[in-house]
């Protein structure tokens, strides 16, 4: 019966689906979250730092068909701090969570939305962590690194997200 | 057919002159003149004298199964088979010396599974309803029998683990149409057969794993509100979550088997189980440096 078990194969072989759900909430907060005027034009730039192929390419194709606004995407990713520019979202891959100290401080006269996965780091400068409970996505928000930064974010947010300096 | 024919021949002269009809089928029989022999034998069953005896049936089963044999793929044949069956039927029932039994139970069981296979190659040909219609007729001729020389639960199992990958198969082509959910029940019932199947139970384990990949995969960005999505995330844990203990029991019958710890590397990884997904990995990446 071997064949008819290879019949029955697994969807999406190598696609990473938490990837997936990564890029919708990435997409999701360039809707829920105002940026300062400054960073009202121009495309909308979302940005990768460190190595997480699957992310990059949901983004690109979410780039491909979606707009925020009149605005087209813009996907960019660094492997080093110093390569990182401003940006409007930047997500720190878990493995680059031990630079957190290094990328707030050079995004420090910036707005980019910093969105990190790793434990501590929403205390770190990160203005969203994203983390598993009962095996579901959730965010925590650190609504003073918001003010810091001139962004604001929506109530609706709020209210889904862990609060962590209420 | 040696035997039946000596049976037949001795039973037809030893009921005299009046069976004359039917010896003229049996005749056309022997002659190989089918389409006559019916003619003659379904004129003598509209005479009440015929249609008692045990006899009349025995030739009629006979010459119906033989017209099956030489009409298997028309409407024809497919209705010769069913008089054919009634034939060995209504014997079974009025031969009460139990004369004709043996023959009229091998012919029925050999009639039967013309049914089985028949049912079994629609599922080859992606025809699954006509195949379960005729799965369905196999067990109807087959179980009052009470025969073992056939595993009818063997059978079953084998007959609905085809129609499931028949479902499967027929999904990967169509995937709007839900066939994916005929596939899940066809699998059920091999597992009411045996609950350990391990193919049955992969296979299931896969068909809800890939309903929550899929539903992940194809939603559009803004049907994804993040507002609601947790409650879009309830129904794919729930498919991850279903999709597990079938997985589970298959790797218990093969833990060895890449297709399955590949599966359950992924559906823990769905879960973000991840490092219970690594161990699934760990065992994966052994067995192919091997």
């Amino acid at each position: 019966m071997t064949w008819v078990l290879l019949a029955c194969a697994f969807r999406g072989d190598n696609t990473d689906v938490n990837a997936k759900v990564k890029a919708i909430f990435l997409y999701n907060f360039s809707k829920y979250i105002t940026w300062p005027e400054k960073m009202a034009s121009g495309r909308f730039k979302i940005a990768i730092y460190g190595n997480y192929p699957a992310l990059k390419d949901e983004l690109v194709k979410m780039s491909r068909v979606k707009r925020r606004g009149d605005r087209s995407f813009e996907i960019l990713s660094f492997d080093e701090v110093g390569d990182i520019v401003n940006t409007h979202i930047l997500f720190v891959v878990k493995e680059k969570g031990k630079d957190i100290d290094a990328v707030t401080r050079k995004l420090k006269k910036s707005s980019t939305l910093v969105v990190t996965e790793g434990e501590g780091l929403i205390n770190r400068g990160a203005h969203i962590n994203l983390y598993y409970e009962n095996n579901k996505q959730k965010l925590e928000v650190n609504l003073s690194n918001f003010v810091n930064r001139g962004l604001v974010i929506s109530e609706e947010l709020i209210s889904i997200s862990k609060v962590v300096d209420k | 057919m040696k035997y039946f024919l000596v049976i037949l021949c001795c039973s037809i002269a030893a009921s005299g002159a009046a069976q004359n009809i039917l010896n003229r089928s049996l005749d056309s029989y022997q002659a190989g003149k089918l389409d006559e022999a019916k003619l003659l034998i379904d004129s003598a069953m509209t005479s009440e004298l015929y249609a008692q005896q045990s006899i009349s049936w025995y030739l009629k089963g006979f010459i119906y199964k033989d017209l099956y044999k030489e009409n298997t793929s028309s409407r024809f044949g497919e209705s010769a088979r069913m008089q054919a069956i009634t034939s060995f039927n209504k014997l079974l029932e009025i031969d009460t010396l139990g004369e004709y039994e043996k023959e009229a139970r091998q012919n029925l069981v050999f009639l039967a599974t013309t049914y089985y296979n028949q049912a079994m190659k629609l599922t080859q040909e992606q025809q699954l309803d006509t195949a379960v219609y005729y799965y369905k007729n196999f067990e109807e001729v087959y179980v009052p029998l009470n025969d073992t020389t056939i595993s009818l639960e063997d059978s079953k199992a084998k007959f609905y683990f085809a129609l499931g990958t028949g479902y499967v198969r027929r999904d990967a082509l169509d995937p709007v149409s839900d066939h994916g959910h005929r596939a899940l029940q066809a699998f059920e019932e091999v597992l009411a057969i045996d609950s350990m199947d391990k193919e049955a139970n992969y296979n299931i384990g896969v068909i809800y794993y890939n309903e929550a990949v899929s539903k992940i995969l194809e939603i559009d960005y803004d049907d994804a509100d993040i507002l609601a999505f947790g409650k879009f995330e309830d129904q794919t844990i729930d498919l991850f979550k279903k999709s597990l203990p079938y997985m589970k029991r298959a790797y218990r019958q093969d833990p060895k088997d890449k297709n399955i710890l590949e599966g359950l590397a992924g559906i823990h990884f769905g879960l973000r189980e991840f490092e219970v997904s690594n161990k699934y990995k760990m065992e994966l990446i052994a067995l192919e440096d091997r």
